[in-house]
């Protein structure tokens, strides 16, 4: 029988970053990778259009690879960005959900 | 040589038409049917608008909304949520190709929202702008900005606080824990100001005297910080026609409300 798939919420304003909001859905692996994510948030990206993109296209990565494949989807696809960078989802991850890091670990509390 | 803008002065209206026709006045800029613009107006009824990345239901009490009369509408621009009452709201368009589009959108920030600085200068307030797209006054914000780029142009828009209700906006805002409410509303009291706030003679002034005090003020100190010449006009039929199909097809949409 296939697992659900968890979902993680987190919230946060990392330094030299807006509100930033993420919804993960994580493969309930003991090394977990993203199967989506969305990030809402007060922050700016330039063509926002793009930024949907630069979502779906994460779909795959790891939690420790998040804010590296962020930075290169962005180049990529030629986003300006203001309020938001690939430092600042890892440092979001690192704060509050540092246990997708270091799954050996486990979560503090269940997702 | 001053650059020419039409100046748009388009009063009070819905939420909905406003985005519409901002969308619109891109468009026709970036057709080359219209000059670089400048458009002053307000906002009837109340509305809070989200930025694009933010998320309807994380952001805004829909059903509180609904009960104070309270519109609400999607930005095509990032950035927070904005309650939009008492202010004078502006939006500039240009083309990428012209002197005064900065390349990098931190530059363009800091160029475009010179004007409102000088705007608020003419109306005894002493601002700075404070990165990335704030305007504050004595360490507090006044002014929020917005800017996408789009169709080969630049579209910001931004709001100067004439007065603020932060029980008001908390009531229509969303809360992490009702417990949090009163140091929200404490915090936005001490970070936000307006202009009667900030000189408390225009509390004595009638709002809608005292905004069109501030758009004349914005006018000039747009044209005198950006060197424009302002050539005032009217919203041409066509751009009209096009703005009410914006509101009603898009912003008005649903679909388009809860895109995130």
């Amino acid at each position: 029988m296939t697992e659900k798939p968890a979902i993680l919420n987190l919230q946060g304003k990392p330094p030299g970053c807006k509100l930033l909001r993420l919804s993960l859905t994580l493969t309930k692996d003991p090394n977990p990778i993203i199967q989506s994510i969305s990030i809402h948030g007060d922050f700016f990206a330039v063509p926002e259009e793009a930024f949907d993109a630069v979502e779906r296209e994460l779909a795959g990565t790891t939690p420790a690879q998040l804010g590296r494949r962020f930075n290169a989807l962005a180049e990529a696809h030629s986003l300006q960005l203001a309020g938001i960078s690939g430092d600042g989802l890892d440092t979001l991850i690192a704060s509050e959900a540092p246990w997708l890091l270091n799954p050996e670990q486990g979560p503090r509390h269940a997702p | 040589m001053p650059h020419e803008f039409r100046l748009l002065s388009t009063g009070f209206n819905s939420a909905t038409f406003n985005m519409g026709l901002d969308e619109t006045l891109l468009h026709k800029v970036a057709q080359g049917s219209s000059l670089p613009v400048l458009r002053l107006y307000g906002w009837s009824p109340p509305a809070i608008s989200l930025g694009y990345f933010q998320g309807l239901e994380e952001e805004v009490d829909v059903n509180a909304c609904r009960t104070e009369g309270v519109d609400i509408v999607r930005r095509i621009t990032g950035g927070g949520a904005v309650f939009h009452q008492h202010e004078l709201t502006y939006s500039i368009v240009l083309p990428l190709t012209h002197p005064l589009a900065e390349s990098n959108i931190l530059d363009s920030y800091r160029t475009l929202c010179s004007g409102i600085v000088a705007g608020l200068a003419l109306l005894g307030i002493e601002a700075e702008f404070a990165p990335i797209n704030d305007i504050v006054t004595d360490g507090r914000k006044i002014s929020g900005n917005a800017q996408t780029r789009k169709q080969g142009c630049i579209l910001q828009h931004g709001t100067i606080l004439i007065d603020v209700d932060p029980d008001l906006m908390f009531r229509l805002l969303k809360v992490p824990a009702e417990k949090n409410r009163g140091r929200l509303i404490a915090d936005v009291k001490a970070r936000v100001t307006s202009l009667r706030q900030m000189r408390p003679e225009y509390t004595s002034i009638p709002f809608e005297s005292l905004y069109e005090q501030t758009a004349q003020a914005m006018a000039h100190g747009f044209t005198e910080a950006l060197d424009l010449r302002l050539i005032p006009d009217e919203v041409q039929s066509e751009e009209l026609e096009e703005a009410v199909q914006r509101a009603r097809e898009k912003f008005g949409s649903w679909a388009w409300t809860r895109l995130r």
